[in-house]
C-alpha cells in the first residue's frame, strides 16, 4: 500500500491510498504505527477506497497509542464508503474528523 | 435484466483475498454494478474469507458464488472447515470508549450492515454464508 508523508506546519501529514484490507492493514499498521509519539498527526483517507474490519482495528490502535503518548490525531477526507463502515462500526464518536486535509491543518493552528 | 452467474474456488489466505476481489471486480465489470454496490461486497468477501482463514485455518477451501437477478446481487461464500456459523458470534459493544473499545467481532457486524440479508446453513459438509444486496440504493 502506498502511504504518501508530508509535514506541514509542525503536523505529519499521512496519506494512504488504495484498500484498507485484511492484505493491506500490516503494512498501514507497521507505517502509522511508527509515527504514533508524533504531537500532531493527520491521516488523510481521500485516496483510500473502502476500509474493511482489519484497518479499522489500526486506526483504533494508532488513536490509542498517539493519546497516550499525549498527542493528537486528526482524521480527514472520509469518502462515502469510509465514512459508511466507519457509523457502522460506531467507530464516528471515537475519532476527531474533519472534512477535508485544510480544515484538519486549520483546527491544529501553526505548530511550534 | 439478465441473470448472471459465475462460481470459483480460492484458498483461505490474504491471496485467496485478492483473487476473490479479482473475481468479483471481472463479474462486476461484465454486469454493470454500480459501484457503490461493489465496496461492499469487497469488504464482504474481505471479512469473510479472514474468517475462514482464523477459523478453519489457511488449508480451507473457500467456494464463491456469484448471482445476479432481478436487480439483486447474491454472493454465496462457502467453506470444508468444521461447522461455524459466524452470525452466532456476538455483536461487538459499540458504545465502549476508545480506551475499552474491543477489537474483535466487528467484521461480521459491519457485513450484517452492509447487506440487506445475510444467512447462514451448512450443506454437504460445507459453511454457507449467503449474502444479498439490492442494486437500487
Amino acid at each position: 500500500m502506498e502511504i504518501h508523508e508530508e509535514r506541514r506546519d509542525g503536523t505529519l501529514v499521512l496519506t494512504p491510498s488504495g484498500r484498507l484490507d485484511s492484505v493491506t492493514s500490516a503494512d498501514l499498521e507497521q507505517r502509522l504505527i511508527a509515527v504514533a509519539g508524533e504531537r500532531r498527526l493527520v491521516v488523510d483517507l481521500a485516496g483510500v477506497e473502502y476500509v474493511s474490519s482489519a484497518g479499522l482495528r489500526v486506526f483504533l490502535k494508532l488513536a490509542r497509542r498517539v493519546k497516550d503518548a499525549g498527542g493528537v490525531l486528526l482524521l480527514c477526507a472520509l469518502g462515502e464508503p469510509v465514512r459508511q463502515v466507519f457509523d457502522l462500526a460506531g467507530f464516528l464518536p471515537l475519532f476527531a474528523i474533519e472534512p477535508s486535509r485544510e480544515r484538519a491543518l486549520t483546527r491544529l493552528g501553526p505548530g511550534a | 435484466m439478465p441473470r448472471r452467474e459465475h462460481s470459483s474456488r480460492v484458498p483461505a489466505s490474504l491471496q485467496g483475498i485478492r483473487q476473490a476481489e479479482a473475481e468479483l471486480a471481472a463479474f462486476s465489470a461484465a454486469s454493470g454494478l454500480p459501484q457503490d454496490t461493489l465496496w461492499r461486497f469487497r469488504v464482504a468477501l474481505d471479512e469473510l474469507i479472514s474468517n475462514v482463514a482464523r477459523h478453519g485455518g489457511s488449508k480451507a477451501d473457500v467456494g464463491l458464488e456469484f448471482r445476479l437477478e432481478g436487480g439483486v446481487l447474491e454472493v454465496t461464500v462457502t467453506d470444508d472447515a468444521p461447522a461455524f456459523n459466524p452470525l452466532e458470534a456476538s455483536p461487538p459493544a459499540t458504545s465502549a470508549g476508545l480506551e475499552t473499545r474491543p477489537v474483535g467481532g466487528l467484521g461480521i457486524a459491519l457485513v450484517r450492515g452492509l447487506m440487506d440479508e445475510v444467512r447462514y446453513d451448512r450443506r454437504a459438509g460445507r459453511n454457507r454464508v449467503t449474502l444479498r444486496r439490492s442494486l437500487a440504493a
